[in-house]
Protein backbone atom coordinates (compact mmCIF):
# COMPACT_ATOMS: atom_id res chain seq x y z
CA UNK A 1 0.00 0.00 0.00
CA UNK A 2 1.29 3.43 -0.94
CA UNK A 3 -0.38 6.02 1.29
CA UNK A 4 -2.04 8.94 -0.40
CA UNK A 5 -0.05 11.40 1.76
CA UNK A 6 3.23 10.06 0.40
CA UNK A 7 1.99 10.55 -3.19
CA UNK A 8 0.84 14.06 -2.28
CA UNK A 9 4.30 14.97 -0.96
CA UNK A 10 5.96 13.56 -4.07
CA UNK A 11 3.54 15.40 -6.39
CA UNK A 12 4.08 18.70 -4.60
CA UNK A 13 7.84 18.29 -5.00
CA UNK A 14 7.34 17.55 -8.70
CA UNK A 15 5.10 20.60 -9.22
CA UNK A 16 7.56 22.89 -7.43
CA UNK A 17 10.43 21.51 -9.46
CA UNK A 18 8.92 21.16 -12.93
CA UNK A 19 5.72 23.18 -13.25
CA UNK A 20 5.46 26.23 -11.04
CA UNK A 21 7.99 28.90 -10.22
CA UNK A 22 9.84 27.90 -7.02
CA UNK A 23 8.41 30.84 -5.08
CA UNK A 24 4.77 29.87 -5.81
CA UNK A 25 2.77 29.08 -2.68
CA UNK A 26 1.50 25.51 -3.09
CA UNK A 27 -0.07 22.98 -0.81
CA UNK A 28 -2.29 19.95 -1.14
CA UNK A 29 -5.43 22.03 -1.30
CA UNK A 30 -4.30 24.67 -3.84
CA UNK A 31 -6.87 25.04 -6.62
CA UNK A 32 -4.65 24.10 -9.55
CA UNK A 33 -6.60 25.75 -12.35
CA UNK A 34 -6.92 29.00 -10.39
CA UNK A 35 -3.16 28.86 -9.75
CA UNK A 36 -2.57 28.99 -13.50
CA UNK A 37 -2.37 25.28 -14.26
CA UNK A 38 -3.11 24.73 -17.94
CA UNK A 39 -4.17 21.49 -19.60
CA UNK A 40 -0.62 20.72 -20.71
CA UNK A 41 0.63 21.00 -17.15
CA UNK A 42 -2.11 18.61 -16.04
CA UNK A 43 -1.04 16.15 -18.74
CA UNK A 44 2.60 16.52 -17.75
CA UNK A 45 1.71 15.79 -14.13
CA UNK A 46 -0.32 12.69 -15.04
CA UNK A 47 2.46 11.43 -17.31
CA UNK A 48 4.88 11.90 -14.42
CA UNK A 49 2.59 9.87 -12.16
CA UNK A 50 2.25 7.13 -14.77
CA UNK A 51 5.99 6.93 -15.40
CA UNK A 52 6.91 7.18 -11.74
CA UNK A 53 4.47 4.54 -10.45
CA UNK A 54 4.35 2.36 -13.57
CA UNK A 55 0.60 2.33 -14.08
CA UNK A 56 -1.78 4.12 -16.43
CA UNK A 57 -4.59 6.14 -14.94
CA UNK A 58 -7.80 4.75 -16.49
CA UNK A 59 -9.94 7.22 -18.41
CA UNK A 60 -12.79 6.73 -15.94
CA UNK A 61 -10.57 8.12 -13.15
CA UNK A 62 -9.81 11.36 -15.04
CA UNK A 63 -12.50 13.60 -13.62
CA UNK A 64 -12.66 17.28 -12.74
CA UNK A 65 -12.91 16.33 -9.07
CA UNK A 66 -9.69 14.30 -9.34
CA UNK A 67 -7.90 17.23 -10.98
CA UNK A 68 -9.16 19.91 -8.59
CA UNK A 69 -6.21 19.81 -6.19
CA UNK A 70 -3.06 17.82 -5.50
CA UNK A 71 -4.75 16.15 -2.51
CA UNK A 72 -7.63 14.97 -4.72
CA UNK A 73 -5.23 13.77 -7.41
CA UNK A 74 -3.04 11.95 -4.86
CA UNK A 75 -6.11 10.19 -3.47
CA UNK A 76 -7.10 9.08 -6.98
CA UNK A 77 -3.59 7.85 -7.77
CA UNK A 78 -3.43 5.96 -4.46
CA UNK A 79 -6.73 4.25 -5.20
CA UNK A 80 -5.61 3.26 -8.73
CA UNK A 81 -2.24 1.97 -7.50
CA UNK A 82 -3.67 0.04 -4.58
CA UNK A 83 -6.32 -1.70 -6.67
CA UNK A 84 -5.67 -5.39 -7.04
CA UNK B 1 23.00 64.53 -46.48
CA UNK B 2 19.81 64.08 -48.47
CA UNK B 3 17.35 61.62 -46.98
CA UNK B 4 15.19 59.31 -49.04
CA UNK B 5 13.18 58.47 -45.91
CA UNK B 6 13.02 59.86 -42.42
CA UNK B 7 12.31 56.50 -40.82
CA UNK B 8 12.69 52.93 -42.04
CA UNK B 9 10.74 50.17 -40.30
CA UNK B 10 11.85 46.57 -40.76
CA UNK B 11 9.13 43.93 -40.55
CA UNK B 12 5.34 44.20 -40.82
CA UNK B 13 4.14 42.06 -37.92
CA UNK B 14 2.18 43.63 -35.07
CA UNK B 15 5.16 45.77 -33.99
CA UNK B 16 6.10 46.88 -37.50
CA UNK B 17 2.55 47.87 -38.44
CA UNK B 18 2.25 49.93 -35.26
CA UNK B 19 5.69 51.51 -35.67
CA UNK B 20 5.20 52.43 -39.33
CA UNK B 21 1.72 53.87 -38.85
CA UNK B 22 2.66 55.92 -35.77
CA UNK B 23 5.84 57.24 -37.41
CA UNK B 24 3.90 58.23 -40.55
CA UNK B 25 1.16 59.83 -38.45
CA UNK B 26 3.86 61.87 -36.72
CA UNK B 27 4.48 63.35 -40.17
CA UNK B 28 7.62 61.39 -40.96
CA UNK B 29 8.27 59.96 -44.44
CA UNK B 30 8.27 56.29 -43.55
CA UNK B 31 9.47 53.27 -45.48
CA UNK B 32 8.34 49.80 -44.39
CA UNK B 33 10.43 46.87 -45.59
CA UNK B 34 9.20 43.29 -45.36
CA UNK B 35 10.64 40.15 -46.90
CA UNK B 36 7.15 38.69 -47.39
CA UNK B 37 4.79 39.61 -50.24
CA UNK B 38 2.15 40.97 -47.82
CA UNK B 39 1.89 42.31 -44.27
CA UNK B 40 1.16 40.20 -41.22
CA UNK B 41 4.29 38.75 -39.67
CA UNK B 42 3.70 36.27 -36.87
CA UNK B 43 0.27 37.73 -36.08
CA UNK B 44 -1.06 37.40 -39.61
CA UNK B 45 0.91 34.61 -41.24
CA UNK B 46 1.91 32.01 -38.62
CA UNK B 47 -1.56 30.54 -38.05
CA UNK B 48 -1.98 32.20 -34.64
CA UNK B 49 -5.61 33.00 -33.79
CA UNK B 50 -5.39 34.55 -30.31
CA UNK B 51 -4.18 38.00 -29.46
CA UNK B 52 -2.44 37.89 -26.08
CA UNK B 53 -1.23 40.65 -23.78
CA UNK B 54 -3.93 43.22 -24.51
CA UNK B 55 -5.66 43.16 -21.15
CA UNK B 56 -5.11 43.50 -17.44
CA UNK B 57 -6.42 41.07 -14.83
CA UNK B 58 -9.90 42.63 -15.01
CA UNK B 59 -10.11 42.36 -18.81
CA UNK B 60 -9.47 46.09 -19.45
CA UNK B 61 -7.04 47.34 -22.10
CA UNK B 62 -3.51 47.80 -20.73
CA UNK B 63 -2.50 50.11 -23.57
CA UNK B 64 -4.69 52.62 -25.36
CA UNK B 65 -3.92 54.43 -28.61
CA UNK B 66 -2.88 52.40 -31.62
CA UNK B 67 -2.95 49.09 -29.70
CA UNK B 68 -6.62 49.48 -28.95
CA UNK B 69 -7.36 50.84 -32.43
CA UNK B 70 -5.77 47.83 -34.11
CA UNK B 71 -7.41 45.29 -31.78
CA UNK B 72 -10.77 46.86 -32.51
CA UNK B 73 -10.07 46.72 -36.26
CA UNK B 74 -10.02 42.93 -35.87
CA UNK B 75 -13.49 42.83 -34.39
CA UNK B 76 -15.75 40.34 -36.04
CA UNK B 77 -19.41 40.67 -36.70
CA UNK B 78 -20.12 37.12 -35.64
CA UNK B 79 -19.60 35.98 -32.08
CA UNK B 80 -16.57 33.87 -31.17
CA UNK B 81 -16.90 30.11 -31.01
CA UNK B 82 -18.29 28.83 -27.75
CA UNK B 83 -15.45 26.41 -27.21
CA UNK B 84 -13.01 27.43 -24.51
CA UNK B 85 -9.43 28.11 -25.53
CA UNK B 86 -6.90 26.00 -23.65
CA UNK B 87 -9.87 23.79 -22.86
CA UNK B 88 -10.06 25.28 -19.40
CA UNK B 89 -13.55 26.45 -18.51
CA UNK B 90 -14.20 30.04 -17.67
CA UNK B 91 -17.02 31.76 -15.92
CA UNK B 92 -16.25 34.97 -17.76
CA UNK B 93 -16.25 34.05 -21.44
CA UNK B 94 -17.88 36.91 -23.26
CA UNK B 95 -19.77 35.81 -26.36
CA UNK B 96 -20.38 39.38 -27.52
CA UNK B 97 -18.54 40.83 -30.47
CA UNK B 98 -14.85 41.40 -29.97
CA UNK B 99 -15.02 40.64 -26.26
CA UNK B 100 -12.01 39.08 -24.59
CA UNK B 101 -12.26 35.56 -23.26
CA UNK B 102 -10.45 34.13 -20.26
CA UNK B 103 -7.70 31.56 -20.69
CA UNK B 104 -6.55 30.27 -17.31
CA UNK B 105 -5.75 33.47 -15.42
CA UNK B 106 -5.40 35.79 -18.42
CA UNK B 107 -7.66 37.41 -21.00
CA UNK B 108 -7.14 36.94 -24.73
CA UNK B 109 -8.94 38.01 -27.87
CA UNK B 110 -9.61 35.49 -30.62
CA UNK B 111 -9.21 36.76 -34.19
CA UNK B 112 -9.10 35.57 -37.76
CA UNK B 113 -5.63 35.74 -39.34
CA UNK B 114 -7.12 36.90 -42.66
CA UNK B 115 -8.80 39.78 -40.82
CA UNK B 116 -5.44 40.63 -39.26
CA UNK B 117 -3.80 40.75 -42.71
CA UNK B 118 -6.70 42.74 -44.14
CA UNK B 119 -6.62 45.30 -41.31
CA UNK B 120 -2.83 45.60 -41.65
CA UNK B 121 -2.98 46.05 -45.43
CA UNK B 122 -5.74 48.64 -45.12
CA UNK B 123 -3.89 50.67 -42.48
CA UNK B 124 -0.60 50.56 -44.33
CA UNK B 125 -2.11 51.58 -47.67
CA UNK B 126 -4.37 54.32 -46.29
CA UNK B 127 -1.87 56.12 -44.03
CA UNK B 128 -0.26 59.18 -45.66
CA UNK B 129 3.58 59.40 -45.58
CA UNK B 130 3.89 55.62 -45.48
CA UNK B 131 5.38 53.53 -48.25
CA UNK B 132 5.57 49.75 -47.88
CA UNK B 133 7.99 47.68 -49.95
CA UNK B 134 7.10 43.99 -50.12
CA UNK B 135 9.44 41.11 -50.88
CA UNK B 136 12.19 43.43 -49.76
CA UNK B 137 14.51 41.50 -47.45
CA UNK B 138 17.17 43.45 -45.63
CA UNK B 139 20.10 43.53 -48.03
CA UNK B 140 22.54 46.01 -46.58
CA UNK B 141 22.88 48.37 -43.68
CA UNK B 142 25.65 50.93 -43.59
CA UNK B 143 26.78 52.45 -40.34
CA UNK B 144 29.06 55.44 -39.81
CA UNK B 145 29.91 57.12 -36.48
CA UNK B 146 27.48 54.91 -34.54
CA UNK B 147 24.57 55.88 -36.79
CA UNK B 148 22.81 53.90 -39.48
CA UNK B 149 23.14 56.00 -42.63
CA UNK B 150 21.43 53.80 -45.17
CA UNK B 151 19.31 50.66 -45.45
CA UNK B 152 19.01 48.82 -48.77
CA UNK B 153 20.44 51.86 -50.49
CA UNK B 154 17.95 54.36 -49.00
CA UNK B 155 19.39 57.11 -46.86
CA UNK B 156 17.64 57.15 -43.49
CA UNK B 157 17.25 59.36 -40.44
CA UNK B 158 16.26 56.59 -38.04
CA UNK B 159 15.53 52.87 -38.15
CA UNK B 160 13.04 50.78 -36.17
CA UNK B 161 13.87 47.08 -36.03
CA UNK B 162 10.61 45.13 -35.81
CA UNK B 163 12.03 42.06 -37.52
CA UNK B 164 11.61 39.84 -34.46
CA UNK B 165 15.16 38.64 -34.93
CA UNK B 166 17.13 41.89 -34.74
CA UNK B 167 18.03 41.78 -38.43
CA UNK B 168 19.16 45.39 -38.61
CA UNK B 169 21.15 45.13 -35.43
CA UNK B 170 22.90 42.05 -36.73
CA UNK B 171 23.68 43.74 -40.02
CA UNK B 172 24.72 46.97 -38.29
CA UNK B 173 26.84 45.31 -35.63
CA UNK B 174 24.75 46.25 -32.57
CA UNK B 175 25.02 44.11 -29.46
CA UNK B 176 22.27 41.46 -29.11
CA UNK B 177 20.86 39.09 -26.52
CA UNK B 178 19.57 35.68 -27.54
CA UNK B 179 16.78 33.41 -26.48
CA UNK B 180 17.30 29.77 -27.25
CA UNK B 181 15.48 26.48 -27.48
CA UNK B 182 15.63 26.05 -23.71
CA UNK B 183 13.34 29.03 -23.08
CA UNK B 184 11.55 29.89 -26.32
CA UNK B 185 11.08 26.70 -28.32
CA UNK B 186 9.41 27.04 -31.70
CA UNK B 187 5.91 25.83 -32.59
CA UNK B 188 4.06 24.64 -35.69
CA UNK B 189 0.67 26.35 -35.78
CA UNK B 190 -2.16 25.09 -38.00
CA UNK B 191 -5.96 24.98 -38.12
CA UNK B 192 -7.77 21.66 -37.70
CA UNK B 193 -11.17 21.57 -39.37
CA UNK B 194 -14.10 19.15 -39.04
CA UNK B 195 -13.55 18.57 -35.35
CA UNK B 196 -16.40 18.15 -32.89
CA UNK B 197 -14.61 17.60 -29.61
CA UNK B 198 -16.10 17.99 -26.18
CA UNK B 199 -13.49 20.12 -24.45
CA UNK B 200 -15.24 22.18 -21.85
CA UNK B 201 -13.55 21.00 -18.68
CA UNK B 202 -10.00 20.23 -17.54
CA UNK B 203 -10.82 16.50 -17.40
CA UNK B 204 -12.03 16.50 -21.01
CA UNK B 205 -8.88 18.32 -22.10
CA UNK B 206 -6.68 15.80 -20.31
CA UNK B 207 -8.54 12.86 -21.90
CA UNK B 208 -7.75 14.40 -25.29
CA UNK B 209 -4.11 15.28 -24.61
CA UNK B 210 -2.94 12.37 -22.46
CA UNK B 211 -3.13 9.72 -25.25
CA UNK B 212 -1.03 11.99 -27.48
CA UNK B 213 1.57 12.42 -24.76
CA UNK B 214 1.65 8.67 -24.02
CA UNK B 215 2.20 8.04 -27.74
CA UNK B 216 5.28 10.21 -27.51
CA UNK B 217 4.08 13.23 -29.47
CA UNK B 218 5.61 16.51 -28.37
CA UNK B 219 3.12 18.65 -26.49
CA UNK B 220 0.25 20.16 -28.43
CA UNK B 221 -2.22 22.77 -27.40
CA UNK B 222 -5.65 23.33 -28.93
CA UNK B 223 -7.29 26.72 -28.88
CA UNK B 224 -10.71 27.87 -29.95
CA UNK B 225 -10.78 29.98 -33.08
CA UNK B 226 -13.58 31.81 -34.83
CA UNK B 227 -14.38 29.11 -37.43
CA UNK B 228 -17.15 26.58 -36.82
CA UNK B 229 -15.99 23.05 -35.91
CA UNK B 230 -12.41 24.17 -35.95
CA UNK B 231 -9.49 24.49 -33.54
CA UNK B 232 -6.07 26.08 -33.79
CA UNK B 233 -3.31 23.61 -32.96
CA UNK B 234 0.03 24.79 -31.55
CA UNK B 235 2.35 21.85 -31.88
CA UNK B 236 5.82 21.98 -30.38
CA UNK B 237 7.16 19.22 -32.63
CA UNK B 238 8.56 19.39 -36.13
CA UNK B 239 6.56 20.16 -39.29
CA UNK B 240 7.34 16.65 -40.59
CA UNK B 241 5.48 15.10 -37.62
CA UNK B 242 2.17 16.86 -38.35
CA UNK B 243 0.71 14.29 -40.80
CA UNK B 244 1.35 11.46 -38.29
CA UNK B 245 -0.19 13.57 -35.54
CA UNK B 246 -3.35 14.18 -37.58
CA UNK B 247 -3.57 10.47 -38.41
CA UNK B 248 -3.25 9.61 -34.71
CA UNK B 249 -6.03 12.06 -33.83
CA UNK B 250 -8.31 10.63 -36.54
CA UNK B 251 -7.72 7.07 -35.36
CA UNK B 252 -7.70 7.48 -31.60
CA UNK B 253 -9.50 10.56 -30.40
CA UNK B 254 -13.25 11.02 -30.13
CA UNK B 255 -14.44 14.09 -32.03
CA UNK B 256 -11.38 14.09 -34.32
CA UNK B 257 -12.39 11.19 -36.60
CA UNK B 258 -12.80 13.47 -39.63
CA UNK B 259 -10.25 16.13 -38.78
CA UNK B 260 -8.09 17.68 -41.48
CA UNK B 261 -6.06 20.79 -42.09
CA UNK B 262 -6.26 22.98 -45.18
CA UNK B 263 -2.50 23.63 -45.03
CA UNK B 264 -0.25 21.83 -47.48
CA UNK B 265 2.99 22.90 -45.86
CA UNK B 266 3.83 23.51 -42.24
CA UNK B 267 6.29 26.07 -41.05
CA UNK B 268 7.88 26.77 -37.73
CA UNK B 269 6.84 29.90 -35.84
CA UNK B 270 9.38 31.53 -33.58
CA UNK B 271 8.10 32.74 -30.25
CA UNK B 272 11.05 35.02 -29.64
CA UNK B 273 14.41 35.28 -31.26
CA UNK B 274 16.96 37.93 -30.59
CA UNK B 275 16.85 41.16 -28.62
CA UNK B 276 18.95 44.28 -29.14
CA UNK B 277 20.78 45.64 -26.10
CA UNK B 278 19.31 49.06 -25.36
CA UNK B 279 19.95 51.80 -22.86
CA UNK B 280 18.09 49.67 -20.33
CA UNK B 281 17.61 45.89 -20.35
CA UNK B 282 14.19 44.97 -18.96
CA UNK B 283 14.56 42.00 -16.61
CA UNK B 284 12.40 39.11 -15.47
CA UNK B 285 12.42 40.66 -11.98
CA UNK B 286 11.02 43.92 -13.41
CA UNK B 287 8.20 41.96 -15.04
CA UNK B 288 7.30 39.79 -12.03
CA UNK B 289 7.70 42.73 -9.64
CA UNK B 290 5.35 44.95 -11.70
CA UNK B 291 8.11 47.59 -11.91
CA UNK B 292 7.23 51.13 -13.04
CA UNK B 293 9.57 53.55 -14.85
CA UNK B 294 9.72 57.36 -15.15
CA UNK B 295 10.06 57.00 -18.94
CA UNK B 296 7.42 54.29 -19.38
CA UNK B 297 5.96 53.94 -22.88
CA UNK B 298 4.03 50.65 -22.69
CA UNK B 299 2.45 48.28 -20.20
CA UNK B 300 2.46 44.51 -19.95
CA UNK B 301 0.87 41.93 -17.68
CA UNK B 302 1.30 38.65 -19.56
CA UNK B 303 3.02 35.94 -17.48
CA UNK B 304 6.59 35.01 -18.32
CA UNK B 305 5.79 32.16 -20.68
CA UNK B 306 8.73 29.97 -21.50
CA UNK B 307 8.93 26.76 -23.46
CA UNK B 308 11.66 24.23 -22.97
CA UNK B 309 13.16 22.00 -25.64
CA UNK B 310 10.61 19.29 -24.79
CA UNK B 311 7.90 21.80 -25.68
CA UNK B 312 6.64 22.19 -22.14
CA UNK B 313 5.36 25.54 -20.98
CA UNK B 314 6.39 27.21 -17.78
CA UNK B 315 4.24 30.16 -16.75
CA UNK B 316 5.27 32.66 -14.12
CA UNK B 317 2.52 35.12 -13.28
CA UNK B 318 2.67 38.65 -11.99
CA UNK B 319 0.94 39.22 -8.64
CA UNK B 320 -2.84 39.41 -8.99
CA UNK B 321 -3.89 42.69 -10.59
CA UNK B 322 -0.31 43.88 -11.24
CA UNK B 323 1.24 45.15 -14.46
CA UNK B 324 4.75 46.28 -15.36
CA UNK B 325 5.96 49.08 -17.56
CA UNK B 326 8.43 49.12 -20.44
CA UNK B 327 10.73 52.18 -20.43
CA UNK B 328 11.60 54.18 -23.56
CA UNK B 329 15.24 53.26 -22.84
CA UNK B 330 14.41 49.63 -23.70
CA UNK B 331 13.31 50.72 -27.18
CA UNK B 332 16.54 52.61 -27.94
CA UNK B 333 19.70 50.76 -28.94
CA UNK B 334 22.70 51.33 -26.71
CA UNK B 335 25.40 51.46 -29.34
CA UNK B 336 23.65 52.90 -32.40
CA UNK B 337 21.98 56.21 -31.64
CA UNK B 338 19.35 56.23 -34.40
CA UNK B 339 18.28 52.59 -34.00
CA UNK B 340 15.01 51.83 -32.19
CA UNK B 341 13.34 48.51 -31.62
CA UNK B 342 9.87 47.18 -30.96
CA UNK B 343 8.10 43.85 -30.52
CA UNK B 344 10.26 40.80 -29.96
CA UNK B 345 13.55 42.68 -30.39
CA UNK B 346 13.22 45.16 -27.50
CA UNK B 347 15.98 45.33 -24.96
CA UNK B 348 14.89 42.64 -22.52
CA UNK B 349 16.52 39.59 -20.99
CA UNK B 350 15.45 36.05 -21.85
CA UNK B 351 12.96 36.04 -18.94
CA UNK B 352 11.35 39.43 -19.60
CA UNK B 353 10.88 38.73 -23.31
CA UNK B 354 8.86 35.63 -22.33
CA UNK B 355 6.20 38.13 -21.30
CA UNK B 356 6.86 41.15 -23.52
CA UNK B 357 6.93 39.14 -26.78
CA UNK B 358 3.12 38.77 -27.00
CA UNK B 359 1.16 40.77 -29.56
CA UNK B 360 -0.42 43.28 -27.18
CA UNK B 361 3.08 44.38 -26.11
CA UNK B 362 4.34 44.26 -29.70
CA UNK B 363 1.60 46.68 -30.79
CA UNK B 364 2.26 48.99 -27.83
CA UNK B 365 6.05 49.04 -28.17
CA UNK B 366 5.68 49.43 -31.95
CA UNK B 367 3.47 52.50 -31.58
CA UNK B 368 5.83 53.93 -28.95
CA UNK B 369 8.94 53.31 -31.08
CA UNK B 370 7.36 55.19 -34.00
CA UNK B 371 6.80 58.21 -31.77
CA UNK B 372 10.27 57.97 -30.17
CA UNK B 373 11.99 57.78 -33.55
CA UNK B 374 10.03 60.82 -34.78
CA UNK B 375 10.97 62.77 -31.62
CA UNK B 376 14.58 61.77 -32.06
CA UNK B 377 14.57 63.28 -35.58
CA UNK B 378 12.98 66.48 -34.18
CA UNK B 379 15.86 66.74 -31.72
CA UNK B 380 18.40 66.40 -34.52
CA UNK B 381 17.25 69.53 -36.36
Amino acid sequence: MIPSSEIETELLAFLRRDIFAPETQLDGETDLVAAGFDSMSLVKTLLHVETNYGKWIPESEITNEALASIRALAATVARVLNEK
Amino acid sequence: MSRAFDIVVIGSGAAGIAAAVSSARAGRATLLLDKNPAPGGTGGLSGLTTLCGLYDEAGNFLNDGFTREFANALTERQPPAQLEPEAIPSKHAGPETGAPIKMGRVWVRPYRPEKFREAAAHLLSSTPNLQPHWQAPLANVSVANDRIVSVNGFNVGAVIDCSGSAEVAQAGGAECLETDETTQATAVIFPLHHVTPEIHTPAEAVKLLLPLARAGFPPINFQANLEPNSLTAKFTGQPAQVPALIEFLRTNIRGFENCSTPLKEFSVARRAGRMIVGEYVLTGADVLGGRKFHDAVARGAWPIEQWNAAGQARLRYLPLGAHYEIPARSLRAAKIENLFMAGKTISADANAIGSARVMGCCLATGAAAGVLAAKYLDSQK
